[in-house]
């Protein structure tokens, strides 16, 4: 396709990219940006996360106005509040409610998530006018599947990346769909980190980590490691084959799994990778991710893996964050 | 309190939750016991003989017996952050030290069944308590009503996991679902909802002869102990209680001069003394979108469709639209003056449409609305100055 | 072997002189707007006690929240690694240090050989620091020094709920003005941030010897009411403040001697 295509914007870590890209569109995540949420501000409480109040107030600035939609899969409260305030208040950036099962197994998921795919096709359907066949469907699989081969391949030079380069990389494939590999900066004997969360667009964050010599070595960030750790089948029924990619993804805090377990991934993760240390890198107000970062953070402590709790959030003091972080890495380093 | 009329319906419905929890103290010893959400198919369980116990309704307890803020410092001693849902931090500091927590805790649970449609932070709510207690997890996934009926998929999806559901409580526990059973426990069900329908459309008399925190307190039974006939018995001693008051022309609040719409869960620490100034000034909370919720339509003939389509369609898990037009519609037919809702911390489904919801009742109805910021259970984040002043300009603002 | 430590805090500036490892001299001043001149003159006070020069310090190193302005420092340690090895060397068999600040507050886990296991900070609210404890000092017109001891000399204590200073302020307005009695409105806000400290302080394993550090350990209402709650007997060392600058100056000997490090 050689013509310029539309931009879909999307928030929450499940939606079907293949289906957005087969409609002709190119899914792109919106990321909280640090200027001061006035708009956004006025239709939402304060105890809502910067991401979701950041996303309304630059919708509300005209800021996304090249977007020929908004995608929101069922996953939190926060962004499913924020799918009622996008109707009423921007109204000409249409929003398509994806209602992504909470369970990701069990016998009634499937034909669930099937029949809510082929209702999210129609709906997109009706919207741009045109069919989205299944063979385009198919290409779009096979598309999305080499760009996730692609940031599979990145991630395995993640620990001989600066933090700061590694994650921007990261975030401009999600913005344009283009994956540029940085330069690397190796550094041999840099404490290793493991980061759990939803902070990539955190980037003081890993500024920090590049200023205290500290090398990330993998991650349970929601859209890092565990997004792009499985494809989607290439033949059979597209839209089936969705439905099993997003079902064997491990799973997000907001999805409930019955063994697939977070704790077991993250101990099996600082074992392989050999961390010294996992950082929480928790959004405030963000209730699925502090209530599993108890869970987590009692897991590491049972076997000595040290960990420290980072709260964020839009005005989150740089020093601070730096003074925790390097105090984390005094620690770390004893050994 | 003595200048208001007490129901004496009220102090009986007290004195059956007091029962509720001592009996199923005992009971636990000899029936399975379920933890549930609010907005659960307790229907099916109730059929089965298994016991059920709600956490958010002992939470709510727990703010109301002020002893939650303890209980929040104690989970929060455990690394939950303090921004989580106070009745989850209440409740699981009650799990961590009962010798602390009011009734010294609740029951050892064997099983835990979680419906989200009420909120996702039930989901972590349960998965740590399945961590804790070490017994089986069933999620029950609900999922958002964006239109109204429900699409077809959805409703199938959650009665198909309905009569998993059943399955896996049968496995579990070694008990049957009769169907006969299953009947007789949705007909009661039926009826105490449709009565707690009654009831709440008392508001609508002039003077109402209830206020809402009395509607806060009667509520208990509808949603802790519906599908039982104590339940109904319940609610036809006060139903009748309100035809007497209505037939004497008696009101909640002497003088009635202004009629109010509360919306949001209670501020339960503050369960009476929050409506005091209002009732001084002759202002009486005639309806409320809380105690609305449990409002859900059971259909007795197609018991698994029938509760997928109720425990989907709950008020909570309606898009915003929808539940605008059913609030606009409680303001009209009770035809109330003016609005105050709480801006609940914890709970970001009833609150983080509040500015919207303000907005459409003042700009579409013309009605006075007052936000107060607080907290259901937590009783650290209640500012008493802030709240008094801002409530005393409302007030002279009614005029 | 001369070594020194600078803590340059939101609120006051120190700096620890050793000797061979061993405590010598230390200073405590304002840290006023100029943080750089303050580590200055904090360690000259300190190296004038002592009677020596500037140029006979064999290593420094910069702690605190302004621990970058220390100029001539030969590296930096953040506050929490030189709060535990300072409280370790006050008191050998300490095992958790709570840091109470001007601006912010700290629980800290500590191994036997003064390492940090484990920390975890508040450094977002007032609440919980030495802020806490001024602002409610000055509505009720009291000197912060007696604060501790009139908390301590009420049998009742009034409650006051927020969690916010702010909230709180006027909390204590409302009490004051129903005529409630002073010291018990004292007690009250000393039990809040007690209960502050007492539940930041659960998030890490609190193990005797418990040891209070920071300008607010100075404050026995606390020190006590804090012991209450966390059901241990509290240590308050005269050297409570100096706690992070005595720490820095034993890395800095640390670093020369090839002893234990920080890193």
């Amino acid at each position: 396709m050689g013509h310029q295509r539309a931009l879909i914007g999307f928030l929450t870590a499940c939606v079907p990219e293949e289906l957005l890209h087969a409609a002709g569109f190119d899914p792109v995540f919106i990321f909280p940006r640090p200027d001061e949420c006035g708009r956004g501000r006025v239709h939402l409480p304060g105890f809502v996360c910067w991401i979701v109040t950041s996303a309304l107030d630059q919708a509300l600035g005209g800021e996304l106005d090249q977007l020929a939609g908004l995608v929101l899969a069922k996953t939190c409260d926060a962004t499913q509040g924020l799918a009622d305030l996008w109707r009423r208040n921007v109204p000409h950036i249409p929003l398509f409610h994806f209602g992504m099962p909470s369970r990701l197994d069990g016998p009634a998921v499937k034909s669930y998530l099937a029949a809510e795919l082929r209702d999210l096709r129609k709906r997109i359907q009706a919207h741009t006018g045109h069919p989205i066949t299944d063979d385009e469907l198919r290409e779009s699989i096979s598309w999305c599947n080499r760009q996730r081969a692609l940031v599979r391949e990145a991630y395995t030079h993640i620990a001989t990346c600066s933090p700061p380069d590694f994650y921007a990389t990261l975030r401009t494939m999600f913005k344009s769909r283009r994956l540029i590999l940085p330069q690397p900066s190796p550094l041999p004997d840099a404490p290793r980190l493991i980061l759990v969360g939803s902070a990539l667009g955190d980037v003081v964050l890993f500024e920090i980590l590049e200023q205290v010599g500290a090398r990330v070595v993998g991650d349970l960030f929601d859209l890092g490691e565990r997004y792009f750790e499985a494809d989607a089948a290439e033949d059979g029924d597209p839209l089936e084959a969705i439905a099993q990619r997003l079902c064997t993804l491990l799973p997000t805090p907001t999805k409930y799994h019955s063994t697939k377990s977070r704790v077991q991934r993250l101990l099996e993760l600082v074992r392989t990778r050999q961390a010294a240390g996992v950082i929480f890198a928790r959004q405030k107000f963000c209730e699925p991710h502090g209530f599993d970062y108890v869970r987590l953070a009692r897991a590491l402590s049972q076997v000595g893996v040290p960990h420290l709790l980072l709260e964020l959030e839009q005005t989150s003091q740089a020093g601070q964050l730096r003074t925790r972080v390097e105090a984390f890495m005094e620690v770390i380093g004893r050994v | 309190m003595s200048k208001y009329p007490r129901l004496a319906s009220l102090k009986a419905i007290s004195q059956v939750m007091t029962r509720y929890y001592a009996q199923r103290s005992v009971m636990a010893r000899f029936r399975p016991v379920a933890y549930v959400t609010s907005g659960a198919p307790v229907e099916i369980m109730e059929a089965m003989g298994i016991l059920t116990l709600y956490p958010e309704n002992y939470g709510a307890l727990c703010g109301a017996q002020r002893a939650a803020v303890a209980l929040c410092e104690i989970a929060e001693s455990t690394g939950y952050p303090a921004d989580l849902c106070s009745y989850a931090r209440s409740h699981l500091g009650a799990v961590l030290q009962p010798k602390r927590a009011p009734l010294r805790g609740l029951p050892r649970p064997d099983l835990l069944v979680c419906c989200t449609n009420i909120c996702g932070t039930v989901l972590k709510w349960y998965e740590a308590l399945a961590d804790f207690y070490g017994v089986p997890l069933f999620v029950l996934d609900v999922p958002f009503q964006r239109a109204t009926p429900p699409e077809p998929h959805i409703v199938a999806y959650v009665a198909d996991q309905l009569r998993e559901l059943t399955a896996w409580l049968q496995a579990h526990t070694g008990r049957r679902l009769k169907p006969e059973r299953l009947q007789k426990t949705l007909q009661y069900a039926r009826e105490a909802v449709s009565l707690w329908q009654e009831i709440l459309a008392f508001g609508q008399h002039r003077p109402s002869p209830i206020n809402a925190p009395d509607l806060f307190v009667a509520m208990a039974p509808v949603v802790t102990l519906r599908g039982t006939r104590r339940a109904v018995e319940c609610y036809r001693r006060l139903k009748a209680e309100l035809e007497a008051r209505v037939a004497q022309g008696i009101g909640a609040v002497p003088g009635e001069r202004y009629r109010l719409l509360w919306d949001n869960i209670a501020i339960w620490y503050r369960l009476y003394r929050f409506f005091r100034p209002f009732m001084d000034a002759g202002a009486c909370f005639v309806a409320d979108t809380y105690t609305n919720a449990w409002t859900v339509a059971l259909d007795v003939d197609e018991p698994f469709t029938g509760m997928a389509l109720a425990y989907t369609g709950v008020f909570i898990n309606l898009d915003l639209a929808t539940r605008l037009r059913i609030i606009a519609d409680l303001a009209r037919r009770f035809q109330v003056d003016g609005v105050v809702m709480h801006a609940n911390r914890s709970c970001k489904p009833f609150s983080i449409t509040q500015y919207e919801i303000r907005d459409a009742l003042r700009e579409e109805l013309g009605l006075p609305v007052l936000i107060i910021e607080a907290d259901m259970t937590d009783a650290r984040l209640y500012n008493e100055g802030a709240v008094q002043e801002r409530v005393a300009a409302f007030l002279e603002s009614l005029g | 072997m001369y070594t020194a430590g600078v803590d340059i805090g939101a609120i006051t500036a120190k700096a620890a002189v050793l000797k061979d490892g061993e405590l010598l001299a230390t200073a405590i001043i304002p840290a006023g707007y100029d943080r750089a001149q303050a580590a200055s003159r904090v360690l000259d006070q300190t190296v004038a006690q002592v009677g020596i020069s500037r140029a006979q310090i064999a290593r420094l190193v910069g702690t605190g929240y302004g621990r970058v302005q220390v100029h001539g420092a030969d590296r930096t340690v953040t506050e929490i690694t030189c709060h535990a090895r300072g409280a370790h060397y006050l008191c050998p068999e300490v095992r958790t240090v709570i840091d109470i600040g001007g601006q912010d507050s700290k629980a800290i886990s500590v191994g036997a050989d003064g390492r940090v296991l484990e920390f975890v900070m508040n450094d977002k609210c007032a609440a919980g620091t030495g802020r806490f404890l001024e602002v409610m000092a000055q509505a009720l017109e009291e000197d912060l020094l007696n604060f501790g001891m009139l908390a301590l000399s009420s049998p009742r204590r009034a409650t006051i709920s927020s969690t916010c200073t702010v909230f709180a302020e006027s909390e204590v307005v409302t009490l004051m003005a129903a005529g409630i009695d002073k010291a018990e409105i004292i007690a009250g806000i000393h039990e809040a941030i007690a209960t502050r400290l007492a539940t930041l302080a659960g998030r890490i394993p609190v193990r005797d010897v418990v040891m209070l550090t920071g300008g607010v350990a100075l404050n026995a209402g606390v020190a006590h009411m804090l012991g209450e709650k966390l059901g241990h007997s509290i240590v308050v060392p005269r050297h409570a403040q100096l706690a992070g600058a005595i720490g820095a100056a034993l890395i800095a000997y640390a670093d020369l001697t090839g002893g234990r490090t920080a890193e």
